[in-house]
């Protein structure tokens, strides 16, 4: 009873300094990832403000750009970089709103609000895995290339 | 590309921390539940040692003389073990943090403290279970010398 009282001590002992060590460690990870994370996008918003730097561009703000009547932009997410176009339509217009995203091009029903998938002629870039950061600039290049191709879209109704 | 590999590396890091932080929570949960079981057949064996305590059906709880008095584990934050000591046909309480009071029937609050010749036992934090003894001790006398605090105290 005396060995197990003591032993069972110990171990809570050993246990309860483990958690805090873990949390502490926790934190400064934490405090580095936001570090990290000022940096990334810092890093990130030059080579894209270089990369988007074209005449079809109009930069609005931080990762944000406008495209005639489409808006798109960049986002870090988790482990990766995603990005969005949207096209929105006036109330009184009736052009349609169209979202691109890395899952494809989808197409907004005013009457149910529904997404309707729409074809398009190329495949959508996926979002770029902070593992393959190193192609950043080709990944940036073919988004662009996306986003070109979506100036077709609509304007038909 | 330091700025990528940085965050990333930061991420994966933040990812290995809360898996292991997650089982180390596990296992303090376990350990802190058998510690909570043993140290209370602990208290409850101390407590066999005197006469003057009437164990209670509700496990932790004796009664000596008047006074009720209720030994418990609170196990949010830092989990410790507190106690308490009430005797309600004189109105006094005696708990680890206010010592000894009379208390209000009406409103059940603390009004007066009353001074006692030991200091009232702080709670036992799970982490300090290796000096349960000492603490039964320290608590078992005090709760001994409540005997002769006088009605009219």
């Amino acid at each position: 009873m005396e060995k197990d009282f003591n032993m069972i001590a110990l171990r809570y002992c050993d246990w309860c300094v483990s958690v805090e060590k873990q949390e502490t460690e926790l934190k400064k990870a934490k405090a580095e990832k936001q570090r990290a994370g000022r940096e990334l996008k810092a890093e990130l918003e030059k080579r894209t403000d270089a990369k988007f730097s074209r005449p079809e561009f109009t930069r609005i703000e931080s990762l944000r750009y406008q495209m005639g009547d489409w808006v798109v932009g960049l986002f870090i997410r988790h482990a990766s970089i995603g990005w969005y176009a949207q096209r929105d339509a006036d109330a009184d217009s009736d052009a349609y709103v169209y979202v691109s995203t890395p899952d494809g091009l989808f197409r907004l029903s005013p009457e149910t609000f529904s997404l309707k998938q729409s074809k398009t002629s190329g495949v959508a870039p996926a979002a770029l895995s902070l593992s393959d950061a190193a192609d950043v600039d080709a990944w940036l290049d073919a988004l662009i290339s996306h986003f070109l191709s979506l100036k077709t879209y609509g304007t038909e109704s | 590309m330091q700025a990528f590999t940085s965050y990333k590396d930061a991420l994966d890091k933040i990812r290995d921390l809360e898996s292991a932080l997650s089982c180390a929570k596990a296992d303090l949960f376990h350990a802190e539940f058998q510690l909570d079981e043993t140290l209370a057949d602990r208290i409850v064996e101390r407590f066999k040692e005197h006469a003057e305590f009437l164990p209670s059906c509700l496990h932790g709880h004796y009664r000596m003389g008047s006074w009720f008095i209720s030994i418990y584990a609170i196990r949010r934050s830092a989990p410790r073990f507190v106690w308490e000591a009430v005797c309600e046909e004189h109105l006094f309480r005696a708990s680890p943090s206010r010592g000894l009071r009379k208390y209000d029937a009406r409103t059940h609050s603390d009004t007066r403290a009353i001074p006692t010749a030991r200091a009232a036992p702080k709670v036992l934090l799970f982490r300090n279970a290796d000096s349960i003894d000492a603490w039964l001790d320290e608590l078992i006398q005090y709760l001994l010398d409540l005997q002769n605090v006088k009605p009219e105290d």
